[in-house]
């Protein structure tokens, strides 16, 4: 079955997290996407036993290259091709506008001002291949702090998504601003524009430059919050787990250690169902419960009686029994949980792939499914510069000389 | 619109059934030009009824969660429980690119409108089922709100102070998380369609969305580590959010540049001069006196000072913004994230506009959310032939 992106090429110059994302959901669907790197700077390949220390102070002729590809660095870049090329060398930028003649998209998420001082940036690429589509992923984008460094948590808390996200209770120090999400979302949503570019370019033949800002990104996600300032001039403290308008809506302690359930009930009927699968207990017949504005009202008590049944059971268990009465409820799942997941393993979710020296592991498979156009096969992520005898050799059909001289002057580093 | 508006999917007619977990995909398409036509019930979508309300009123037209998912769309009133809705809806299908839609699975089955219904009429038509668990598995009947997707797909458990309850993330989340896989997948099955000429089914689990972005299975499969909620710490410390003289900063450490830079920029104390704390290990063995270090010098200056100081070092910092802050910070003001519209109703307010920006073609909010059946006259009648006096009938049969 054709892939939906079969002899689509994309060159990849993003590390990190969000930047290889978007690149592997692209190469999930069929691009051939090339990662261009260099020893000269390692980012985030660098897995246990690697060598350690500044990259120009590292003795390149004694390390296995097959260290440098660590699990973290795996998970991102599986399907992904690689070829050594180190853009800091002048005759670099010459040898990467070849490359971009035979290629669609170029994506990057380098710092400010890095792709200007290359000379590979939209304006250079647009003039040496008319359509091609280049694609940045910088934290802020052009403008007052086009310089700063940012890695995807500073960004929760610079858009108000960490400021929001906690228990009512909960100190700012102390609000969730610990995760890759945003990093996820700015990677998935790229992926997207860059689909959106090659839709625009395949009916009309045009390529474009396309900005991916995170920080936009990130603040997108929190739409409502910010009509309500608009609107109402208001800031909401956090609302943790409790919803506004409905109750029981919330998480509740399980059996066993720092082990959590949530239930979250949206109406009488439901609230009649959950009733009922809890043996329609005492408490529950009480005037305080009988309806929504009751409930909430004595949210307080209501939660401490759900509590003190949820805590005879396990997060699953209280999933299993809820769920069979038609009740929204599920377990608070931790890493361990999600392994052994029975649902995504019954959606093909797990990858298990032989990574040679680490050994057999799992890495999430795409994230979602397509009925058409995907692939099937997954091979694992790239040794630096596995791919240089094809890149350099098939297609751009340099001389085994040629590709010495590079090497020697450490332009093919 | 302007008569040169050009988009990168303006040819892209999407039908948008969405009632909550799927809305924002229809927002996306309609951000980058596609005509998405929202189909609401005659009494309008569940996400009239979802707060925020202007001035706290609830309303059909109040709703701020409706305003904010769908502008750019254009809305029509449809009862697909009628068999003449139905048949209207085959109508619409025929002509579309892309459906979407976000009931439990087999509703659409029920209804006769699922892929394989939908393909016999429209070879080209690409269906993307956004649900909380998928259209496969033992799990695919279960309820899943947003917090049920976020805590069975892992974030939850992440996220909140140590000694406290994990705590869903503000806006639900893996609503978002999944319209936008659905967005990416239905783009791709687009592209895939130049060629064959056929449509797909694009099957997205908002558990399987989030349960990737928890990052635990390729760690807990590849060390056995269970992750942990700590609050705002990542990385080595300090790694968190601090309090300031005026607010909190976000300072991260997490490479040895970021700490010597870090430590430049608090003037070199005396306290942590010493060799080993280079060592992100040995820093987090003596956490309490980095806070302690940390603290005196985040007290004695304000956010966008202690920002300036470490980026001009290369560290990773920002303030700690509320909403309100973050749509005062020049830096967006200056990039126009923030766009002035009218809407009949709330009347003229800011919205923010889509992330992205693509130099050819055209990416903005360009109008608001509409009201309940404003475009059933130009679709049923400009677009579908029918009479005004059909539309009468059609309107006292409660079908639109």
């Amino acid at each position: 079955m054709a892939l939906a992106l079969q002899g689509t090429r994309i060159l990849d110059l993003t590390d990190a997290v969000a930047g290889p994302f978007a690149t592997m959901l692209l190469a999930n669907c069929g691009a051939e996407v090339i990662r261009v790197e260099s020893r000269r700077h390692l980012g985030f390949r660098a897995g246990p036993g690697a060598p350690q220390g500044p990259e120009d102070q590292i003795d390149f002729s004694k390390v296995d290259m097959s260290q440098l590809v660590g699990a973290n660095f795996a998970r991102f870049n599986l399907n992904k091709l690689s070829v050594a090329l180190n853009l800091t060398k002048p005759e670099a930028g010459d040898v990467f506008k070849k490359l971009v003649q035979v290629s669609d998209v170029v994506v990057d998420n380098l710092s400010f001002g890095v792709v200007q001082k290359w000379g590979i940036d939209y304006d250079a690429l647009s003039r040496i291949k008319k359509d091609i589509i280049v694609v940045s992923m910088p934290s802020l984008g052009n403008g007052p702090h086009e310089q700063w460094t940012t890695w995807g948590m500073n960004l929760l808390s610079f858009t108000g998504f960490a400021y929001s996200w906690g228990h009512p209770d909960t100190s700012v120090e102390e609000r969730a601003a610990s995760n890759y999400y945003g990093d996820y979302i700015a990677g998935m949503k790229t992926a997207a524009a860059v689909m959106a570019a090659l839709y625009h370019r395949a009916k009309t033949g045009e390529g474009q430059y396309v900005e991916v800002a995170q920080a936009e990104v990130t603040a997108s996600l929190l739409g409502p919050l910010y009509l309500d300032y608009f609107v109402n001039n208001r800031i909401s403290p956090p609302r943790g787990n409790r919803h506004p308008q409905f109750a029981p809506y919330n998480s509740y302690r399980c059996k066993g250690d720092d082990r959590w359930c949530v239930i979250a009930i949206r109406s009488e009927d439901e609230w009649q169902q959950f009733r009922q699968a809890l043996d329609s207990p005492k408490w529950a017949e009480d005037a305080k419960f009988e309806n929504i504005a009751a409930r909430l009202k004595n949210i307080a008590e209501l939660d401490e009686n759900i509590e003190k049944w949820t805590r005879q059971y396990t997060p699953h268990q209280v999933m299993k029994i809820l769920q069979s009465s038609g009740i929204a409820a599920g377990a608070v799942q931790n890493g361990e949980d999600l392994y052994f997941d029975i649902q995504l393993r019954a959606r093909g979710h797990m990858l298990e792939i032989d990574t040679g020296r680490q050994g057999l592991i799992t890495f999430d498979g795409p994230p979602l499914h397509l009925s058409a156009g995907q692939r099937t096969q997954t091979k694992g992520a790239p040794i630096l510069g596995e791919h240089d005898d094809y890149v350099y050799k098939q297609l751009l059909g340099l001389t085994q000389a040629e590709i010495d001289k590079l090497t020697e002057s450490k332009v093919i580093f | 619109m302007a008569d040169n508006f050009v988009s990168a999917l303006h040819s892209i007619k999407v039908l948008d059934l969405t009632e909550e977990r799927g809305l924002y995909a229809g927002k996306m398409l309609a951000d980058m030009g596609a005509d998405v036509i929202k189909i609401e019930k005659p009494a309008g979508s569940k996400a009239r009824r979802i707060g925020p309300f202007k001035d706290d009123v609830p309303g059909i037209e109040n709703s701020l969660y409706f305003l904010n998912f769908n502008t750019n769309k254009r809305g029509i009133t449809l009862n697909m429980d009628s068999s003449a809705g139905r048949e209207i809806f085959k109508r619409l299908a025929q002509r579309a690119d892309i459906v979407i839609e976000d009931f439990e699975v087999g509703v659409m089955q029920s209804l006769g409108l699922d892929y394989p219904a939908l393909r016999e009429l429209n070879q080209g038509i690409i269906m993307a089922s956004v649900t909380g668990f998928g259209q496969t598995g033992p799990y695919r009947m279960y309820k899943a709100p947003d917090m049920v997707s976020f805590a069975v797909g892992g974030m939850m458990n992440l996220n909140g102070p140590r000694n406290a309850a994990p705590v869903v993330a503000p806006c639900e989340q893996s609503y978002y998380s999944a319209s936008v896989a659905a967005v990416f997948g239905s783009l791709t099955a687009l592209f895939l369609r130049i060629g064959t000429g056929e449509g797909q089914l694009v099957d997205v689990s908002a558990h399987e969305v989030v349960a990737t972005y928890a990052s635990e299975i390729m760690s807990y499969s590849n060390t056995s580590r269970i992750g942990q909620r700590n609050g705002s710490q990542f990385g080595s410390v300090p790694g968190r959010i601090y309090p300031c003289k005026d607010g909190y900063v976000h300072i991260l450490t997490v490479r040895a540049n970021h700490w010597q830079g870090f430590r430049e920029a608090m003037g070199n104390p005396e306290t942590v001069m010493g060799k080993e704390w280079d060592n992100g290990m040995f820093r987090n063995r003596n956490v309490d006196t980095i806070d302690a270090v940390v603290t005196e010098f985040t007290m004695k200056h304000t956010k966008m000072e202690i920002t300036e100081m470490c980026q001009v070092k290369g560290v990773p910092c920002t303030p700690v913004n509320t909403p309100a802050e973050f749509s005062q910070d020049a830096h967006m003001k200056a990039r126009g994230f923030f766009v002035e519209i009218e809407h009949p109703v709330m009347g003229r307010h800011s919205y923010l506009n889509p992330p992205y920006r693509l130099s050819k073609t055209v990416c903005r909010i360009e109008r608001p959310a509409p009201l309940l059946g404003q475009h059933n006259r130009e679709v049923y009648g400009g677009e579908l032939g029918h009479t005004d006096k059909e539309l009468a009938e059609l309107k006292s049969e409660g079908i639109i």
